[in-house]
C-alpha cells in the first residue's frame, strides 16, 4: 500500500510563492489571505482603514434591508466629494473675475472636466438625501435609545454641517443660480432677531455678496467645513464601536 | 457621448427629480442584489 | 479607567451573543463594496447623462424672477411666504432641531429597539401621521394662497362676499377685518428698546416698542399656533384612539410630520412655485430674468 504523497508544487504554484510569499509583499501585507476565519478576523483588527468596523457583527447587521448601507453611502459620498472636489481645485481660482470663467474652462477645455463637475454636484446632492435618509432609519429602528442618545445629537449636527457644505459649494460657480440663492439664503440667516444682521455681515464679509464672501464660502468649503465634518464624524464612528455597534433587539 | 443641459427654467426642480431617481433606483438595486445574495 | 464616585445608573453596552454574530470579512466588508460600486456607477451614468446646470455669469443687477435658495433651504423658504421672517427662516428650523436632537432624552425606553418599526402601533402612526402631515400641509398652504377661496368661487359658485373676505387667507384677517387705529401701535415697553443696532440690515435693526397687533397675529401668533397647535392636536386624537401610548409613539408622530412636512414644503417650492412666487402648475415655471423691456 502506497503511503498518499503531497502533490509536486505545479508552475502555477512557484509563481504564486514568488508573488505572494516573498519579504517584500509579506512586509506590506502581514496577515495572510483572509480565507481562513482567523485571517478574516486579524485583517479587519489590523489593518487602519477596515478596523473602523468590529472582527464580528450581529447578522441582522448585515442585511441590506436593515441599514440601506446609508450611513456606509453618506461617508462615501463624503469621501467621492472630497476627491471631485480636489480635482477640481486644480482648475478653479476663488475670484470674481475669474470663477465663472473656470467653470466654463472646466466644462470646455479641461479632459473629463464635464464629468468631475457633475459627479460633485450630483454627488452632493446624493450626499444630502443619503444623510437625511440615514437619519430616517436611525429613528425608526430606534439606534438613539441608550446608550446612543449623544451620537444623535452628534448626527444632528452632521446633518447641518452636510447642509452647511452643500450651501457654501453653491456659490462657487459664481453664476445667477449660484449669486441669488446665496442671497436669498443669507437674507433669511439675516433675519434672525438680534444677531441676526452681524451673522450676515460675518457671513458674507460685507453687506452684499461679493469678493469677499466668495473667499470665503471658498476656504468654508474646502477646508473648514470639511475639517469640522471631519472631526465630528470621527466622534460619531468612534461611538458607534464604544456603544458595543449597531443597535440589536434586546 | 452627447452631455445635454438642463432646460432653463426647470433645472432646480429636475436636478433634484434625477438625483431622486437615481437614488432610489441604486438603493432598489442594492436591495435586490442583497435578497439574492443574501437569501 | 475611572473611577465612579458616585453610583449613577449608567447605559452599558449589551453584552455581545457570539452565536448571534458573522464575520465582518467578507460579509458586511463586501455588501459595502457592493453598495459604493452600485452608487459610483449609477451617479457616474448621471454625470454622463445630464449637466450640472450653468447658468450667466453672477450680475447683481439682474435679478432672476423667482429667485430661489437651494432646494434643502426651500421649505424655509416656503414658510417664508407664510410668516414673519426671523420665525420662518431662523427660530422655527432651530427650535425644531433642538427638540430633535433631545429626541433621545426625551423617550429613554429600549423597548423595540433595534429593528424597523419595533414597537406595536409603530406602522399605523407613521402612515397616519404621514398622511395627516402631507394633506394638512397641503391644505394650509391652499388656503393662504387664496386658492380655496377660488375654488370655493370657480367651481361651487360659494362666494362669501365682504363679510367673509377676511378667511380668503392668513393675510385677510389683517386686511381685511376693521381693525381700529391704536391696535396698530400698541406700547408694550415704555422705551424704545434696540439691541445691537446696526444700521442696514435691510430689514430694520431689531426695535421692541410698539406692537402691531393685527400683524403680529397674521404673521407670528396664527403660524405659532398652527404649528404647534396641529401637531399637539394630532398627537392627542391619536393617544384618545389609543393608538399613541409611550414616548415613542408621540415622537413617531412628530418626526414622521417633520419628514413629510419637509417633503411637501421642499415639492411645493420647487415646482409649484414661479414668478413672483405664486403658486403655478410644474409646467408653468418660467423664470425670468428681470430685465426690464426683455424677455429671456
Amino acid at each position: 500500500m502506497a503511503v498518499e504523497q503531497p502533490a509536486r508544487p505545479t508552475l502555477a504554484d512557484k509563481i504564486y510563492d514568488k508573488l505572494f510569499h516573498n519579504y517584500i509583499w509579506k512586509s506590506i501585507f502581514r496577515t495572510g489571505y483572509p480565507n481562513t476565519p482567523r485571517n478574516q478576523m486579524l485583517i479587519v483588527a489590523t489593518n487602519v482603514f477596515l478596523h473602523l468596523h468590529p472582527t464580528r457583527i450581529h447578522r441582522t447587521h448585515v442585511k441590506i434591508t436593515h441599514t440601506y448601507c446609508l450611513g456606509g453611502l453618506s461617508f462615501f459620498m463624503f469621501l467621492g466629494l472630497t476627491v471631485t472636489g480636489i480635482l477640481l481645485m486644480f482648475y478653479y481660482v476663488p475670484s470674481v473675475d475669474r470663477a465663472y470663467l473656470d467653470i466654463q474652462n472646466i466644462q470646455t477645455n479641461v479632459q473629463f472636466g464635464q464629468l468631475m463637475r457633475n459627479m460633485h454636484r450630483w454627488m452632493a446632492h446624493a450626499m444630502v438625501i443619503l444623510v437625511f435618509l440615514h437619519m430616517m432609519r436611525v429613528f425608526y429602528t430606534g439606534a438613539y435609545k441608550p446608550p446612543r442618545e449623544f451620537n444623535w445629537v452628534v448626527g444632528v449636527i452632521l446633518l447641518v454641517l452636510t447642509f452647511l457644505l452643500s450651501f457654501t459649494g453653491y456659490l462657487l460657480p459664481w453664476d445667477q443660480l449660484a449669486f441669488w440663492a446665496i442671497t436669498v439664503g443669507t437674507n433669511i440667516a439675516g433675519s434672525a432677531p438680534i444677531l441676526g444682521p452681524k451673522t450676515r455681515f460675518w457671513l458674507l464679509g460685507g453687506f452684499e455678496v461679493g469678493q469677499e464672501s466668495l473667499i470665503r464660502f471658498y476656504t468654508l468649503h474646502v477646508i473648514g467645513l470639511p475639517l469640522l465634518a471631519a472631526i465630528f464624524m470621527a466622534v460619531h464612528f468612534w461611538r458607534i464601536r464604544r456603544d458595543g455597534g449597531l443597535a440589536r433587539p434586546l | 457621448m452627447e452631455f445635454s443641459n438642463l432646460p432653463h427654467d426647470y433645472a432646480e426642480t429636475l436636478e433634484l427629480v434625477f438625483v431622486f431617481v437615481t437614488i432610489f433606483l441604486s438603493l432598489g438595486l442594492m436591495v435586490a442584489f442583497g435578497r439574492w445574495w443574501q437569501q | 479607567m475611572a473611577t465612579a464616585v458616585v453610583a449613577r445608573p449608567v447605559a452599558r453596552p449589551q453584552p455581545r451573543a457570539r452565536d448571534e454574530e458573522v464575520l465582518v470579512w467578507p460579509d458586511l466588508v463586501f455588501i459595502e463594496f457592493i453598495s459604493a460600486l452600485v452608487f459610483t456607477l449609477a451617479l457616474f451614468a448621471l454625470s454622463l447623462l445630464v449637466n450640472a446646470p450653468l447658468l450667466d455669469q453672477a450680475n447683481a443687477d439682474v435679478t432672476p424672477n423667482p429667485s430661489k435658495a437651494p432646494w434643502y433651504l426651500l421649505n424655509l423658504q416656503e414658510l417664508l411666504l407664510h410668516m414673519q421672517p426671523a420665525l420662518a427662516g431662523v427660530i422655527v428650523p432651530t427650535v425644531w432641531l433642538v427638540i430633535m436632537a433631545a429626541f433621545p432624552y426625551f423617550d429613554q425606553d429600549n423597548e423595540g429597539q433595534g429593528v424597523w418599526f419595533g414597537t406595536e402601533n409603530s406602522v399605523r402612526l407613521t402612515v397616519v401621521s404621514a398622511i395627516v402631515a402631507v394633506v394638512g400641509t397641503w391644505l394650509l398652504i391652499l388656503w393662504d394662497t387664496g386658492k380655496i377661496a377660488m375654488a370655493m368661487n370657480d367651481w361651487f359658485g360659494i362666494s362669501g362676499g365682504r363679510t367673509f373676505a377676511f378667511l380668503e387667507n392668513v393675510r385677510a384677517l389683517q386686511s381685511q377685518l376693521p381693525w381700529p387705529e391704536w391696535s396698530h401701535r400698541i406700547p408694550y415697553l415704555w422705551f424704545d428698546l434696540k439691541i445691537l443696532d446696526e444700521g442696514y440690515t435691510g430689514l430694520g435693526a431689531t426695535s421692541f416698542h410698539y406692537l402691531d397687533l393685527p400683524g403680529f397675529l397674521v404673521e407670528q401668533a396664527i403660524p405659532i399656533a398652527a404649528m404647534v397647535g396641529l401637531p399637539s392636536l394630532l398627537i392627542y386624537a391619536l393617544w384618545k384612539i389609543g393608538w399613541v401610548n409611550t414616548r415613542r409613539d408621540a415622537i413617531i408622530v412628530l418626526f414622521t410630520g417633520f419628514v413629510a412636512v419637509f417633503g411637501v414644503l421642499t415639492v411645493t417650492g420647487t415646482a409649484f412655485r414661479g414668478a413672483g412666487q405664486e403658486l403655478v402648475w410644474p409646467w408653468q415655471l418660467d423664470v425670468q430674468e428681470g430685465i426690464p423691456g426683455e424677455g429671456h
